[in-house]
Order: structure tokens, then C-alpha cells, then sequence
């Protein structure tokens, strides 16, 4: 790996910090990263990484650019509204430095691929912007042994942290076991987000990626950065390899790649797609088996129907007297709310909603499809 | 009520509990939090074996996917 006169009076800034050199600007040059979205986070990652002479970057990013994003992800310019992010990505890279490889994955990662996809890579980072991926590409790189530079955003805050199970560092799912149910935690698109907190946590994560490259400085291994913009405030978590973890502890149950969307919680079937106010008769038994969750599920039918058909441990409140008897409920807990076919539960749940209740689900199918799919004794009426 | 300090602000809660209580009383959901008590790292798997006592120091992350 050698570098050339015009490489030298390129990197000449680097080539002076003793921390770098000319032995660490060859292993930056000798780096390749796999960038697995190329939006908010990705933008700056992979433009700060290409300027700062990482031989080869990969981009993963089957999007193409919308207007809603050029508020944040500089990858892309109004122009290329409407193109393949990936090919949008690769120009601006090969603007900022032609001596960067890029290779472009236009293609959605997937328990298939992901593993052909990383191998090839040194470092992966993560710009991900919803949950089955984020495990995915955590599962993934556990198996493979390669470092995963996380960082995740929401409106005014943003984490990074280096996960490397293989360095002694924990894992993304040594933080967050399971994903939250579908819904209860709003995306960006749904959220919003400050413009310049990618950019931030983004630089922050390109950080520790050159850092992972050369060598040199304390990584965020075992450690979790907070970022709050309104505030202009950092603070830093200790974090612990759980030995309890499903695939990085000392007994792990998850050897390969699974389905990240069933995992996730998010059913395939057409019918369920579009509607996220909506949870299944899957979900509404997960919350009452597991009762650390949270979620409180609410019979809202009448009482003569409780009295034909119940699901055990389900409390009526029906949607008659719901107007009067809404205080009873906590408008900051989480509720699945079931009828007997999903119609009059989903008017409960804009009721509730009203009264600025934020987490409230109706039950697709009501008391009807729990007794088809998960218990026929209960009566169907 | 006794109340511990989580992310700087005094939250009274039924003390002593294990943690595992502590944030599904806060309305937290326990699998989507990092949490880190009086100064250490707590795994997930601790969660229900730790106990929570008044003046206690905690600093909990809620779980964020964008990107």
C-alpha cells in the first residue's frame, strides 16, 4: 500500500499528526467500510471517510432520493431527486476524492445477503433507519467478527457507541434484547428529526471508524455517547456484555441470520400493511404473556358480550361508557384495545387519541380472531 | 413517597423494587432502555435481580432507530 505525490500533498494534514502518520494514512487507505444506508447518517460518514482516504467504501441503499431528504442526507443534491441513492452517493464521493473505491449495493440487506454483502469488508456502520435492519446488520457482523459503528437519531438526540463482541465490547442486542412492539417507537418520518444530528452523530461514528483503522485512541467499545442538541449536552453510559445475550453470551441461542421481520414484529401479510394503528391478535397475547412490556390490553365491547366471550385477564371498559370513564386510564401507558371484529375498538382508539393518549393499538379482528387463531375456547358469538 | 434520581431529576417510585419494576412503572418498556445504576452498567438480564433504593442514582436511554 503506497501512496502517490498527489495522494501525499492530499493527506499532507494528516501526514503531520504523529498520531497518523504515513504508516496510518496507508492503513486508512488499506480500510475498507461497508456503509449500510446511504440518508442522514450515511451522508456524512461516507463523505468524511472518502476525504479522509479510506480506500473502499460500500454503499448499501436500495432508496432513491425524495425531497424530504435533502432537509438532512448531503449525499444528495436537488438534482438528484428521484435517482438511486446509491449512484447518487457514489458521484459525490468520487467528486470529494477519486482515489476512493466505491462499490454500490442498490439493494435491500436481508438475512440472504447480509452475510455476502459484510464478509468482505473490515468495518461496518450503521446508518440503518428502522429496527429488523439494525438487528440484522447486528447479527451479522457478531457472526462475522466485525466491528459495527452504531449510531441512531430522533428528532434532537442521538447514540453511537462501537459494538464488537469480538474486541470484548458488547453487542447491539446486549443493550436492546428485543425490539420494541411495532409502533411504539416513531421513526423520523414520523417524528422528525434536526437536520444537523446525523451530521453530528454521523462525524462521531466516521471518528471512531478512522480511529478503528490506524489503531490509535480509546474507542466507544463499552460505551454509549448521548448526543441532545436543545440542551448542546453529551453524557456517556457504561455499557456490559450481558452474558445473558441471545448471540454474543455464553450460551447463544441465534447461530445464523432469522427473519428480522417476523422478529420485529412486522406482519407481511398485504392486508396489515398501511394501517399502524392496527397490532394482531399475536401481539395482543405477547402483551399479556409478558407483562414487562407494559402494554395493557382493554376489552371495550358491552357487558353482555363479556359475559358470552372474554379472554382471561382482559378488563371491560365498554365504548359506551368510554367517554365517562376514560380517566380511568393512564394516558402515558401503552393499550391494545379489542372488540369483537377490530371496528368499534378502532373508534375507542381515536377517542382516546383525542384525549392525547399516545400509545393506543386496536386489535385487528378482535375477540372474533383470537378465538379462530389463538384460543377456540373462547366462544365465537 | 421515595423517590431516586434518574437522568438528573428526582422520580418518586415504591422503594425498594427491582428494576425491572422500577421501569415498567415509568411506563418503560424493560427490553428497550440501557440503563446504568449509581454509576454501573447493568445488563438486561440484571434487570429483575437489581434492586432499585431511594437516592439511588439512574441514568436510562430509551431505544431510537434513525438514521
Amino acid at each position: 500500500m503506497e501512496l502517490n505525490n498527489e495522494e501525499i500533498r492530499r493527506y499532507s494534514r494528516h501526514l503531520i499528526l504523529p498520531e497518523v502518520g504515513l504508516a496510518g494514512q496507508k492503513k486508512i487507505k488499506g480500510t475498507s467500510v461497508l456503509c449500510i444506508g446511504a440518508g442522514g447518517l450515511g451522508s456524512p460518514i461516507a463523505m468524511y471517510l472518502a476525504a479522509a482516504g479510506i480506500g473502499k467504501i460500500g454503499i448499501v441503499d436500495f432508496d432513491t432520493v425524495d425531497y424530504s431528504n435533502l432537509q438532512r442526507q448531503i449525499l444528495h443534491t436537488d438534482a438528484d431527486v428521484g435517482r438511486s441513492k446509491a449512484e447518487s452517493a457514489k458521484e459525490t464521493i468520487h467528486g470529494i476524492n477519486p482515489h476512493c473505491e466505491v462499490v454500490i449495493h442498490n439493494t435491500r440487506i436481508s438475512s440472504e445477503n447480509a452475510l455476502d454483502l459484510i464478509r468482505p469488508y473490515d468495518i461496518v456502520v450503521d446508518g440503518t433507519d428502522n429496527f429488523p435492519t439494525r438487528y440484522l446488520t447486528n447479527d451479522a457482523c457478531v457472526l462475522l467478527k466485525k466491528p459495527n459503528v452504531y449510531g441512531s437519531i430522533f428528532r434532537f438526540e442521538g447514540q453511537a457507541s462501537v459494538f464488537a463482541p469480538h474486541l470484548g465490547g458488547p453487542c447491539y442486542r446486549c443493550l436492546y434484547p428485543e425490539p420494541p412492539p411495532p409502533g411504539m417507537v416513531p421513526s423520523c418520518a414520523e417524528g422528525g428529526v434536526l437536520g444537523v444530528l446525523p451530521g453530528i452523530i454521523g462525524c462521531i461514528q466516521a471518528t471512531e471508524i478512522l480511529k478503528l483503522a490506524i489503531g490509535k485512541g480509546t474507542s466507544l467499545v463499552g460505551r454509549l455517547l448521548l448526543f441532545n442538541a436543545l440542551d448542546l449536552k453529551f453524557r456517556e453510559l457504561k455499557l456490559r456484555k450481558d452474558p445473558a445475550c441471545p448471540i454474543c453470551g455464553e450460551h447463544p441461542t441465534i447461530k445464523e441470520l432469522i427473519d428480522y421481520e417476523t422478529f420485529c414484529g412486522i406482519v407481511p401479510e398485504p392486508e396489515n400493511v398501511g394501517n399502524p394503528d392496527e397490532v394482531t391478535v399475536q401481539d395482543m397475547k405477547k402483551a399479556l404473556d409478558n407483562p414487562s412490556l407494559g402494554i395493557k390490553v382493554v376489552d371495550v365491547r358491552e357487558a353482555d358480550e363479556y359475559e358470552i366471550a372474554k379472554v382471561a385477564g382482559v378488563p371491560l371498559l365498554p365504548l359506551s361508557e368510554l367517554q365517562s370513564r376514560f380517566t380511568e386510564l393512564d394516558p402515558n401507558t401503552q393499550y391494545y384495545l379489542h372488540c369483537k371484529a377490530g371496528v368499534r375498538s378502532m373508534k375507542a382508539l381515536a377517542f382516546l387519541r383525542q384525549q392525547g393518549f399516545k400509545y393506543v393499538k386496536s386489535v385487528k379482528g378482535g375477540i372474533t380472531a383470537w378465538s379462530d387463531e389463538i384460543d377456540r375456547n373462547v366462544p365465537r358469538y | 413517597m421515595d423517590s431516586v434520581i434518574a437522568n438528573g431529576q428526582p422520580v418518586a417510585a415504591e422503594l425498594p423494587c427491582s428494576l425491572e419494576k422500577f421501569l415498567v412503572a415509568q411506563n418503560l418498556l424493560p427490553r428497550s432502555v440501557v440503563v446504568e445504576h449509581n454509576g454501573e452498567a447493568v445488563a438486561p438480564s440484571e434487570f429483575s435481580r437489581r434492586q432499585v433504593r431511594a437516592g439511588d442514582r439512574l441514568e436510562i436511554v430509551k431505544i431510537v432507530a434513525g438514521g
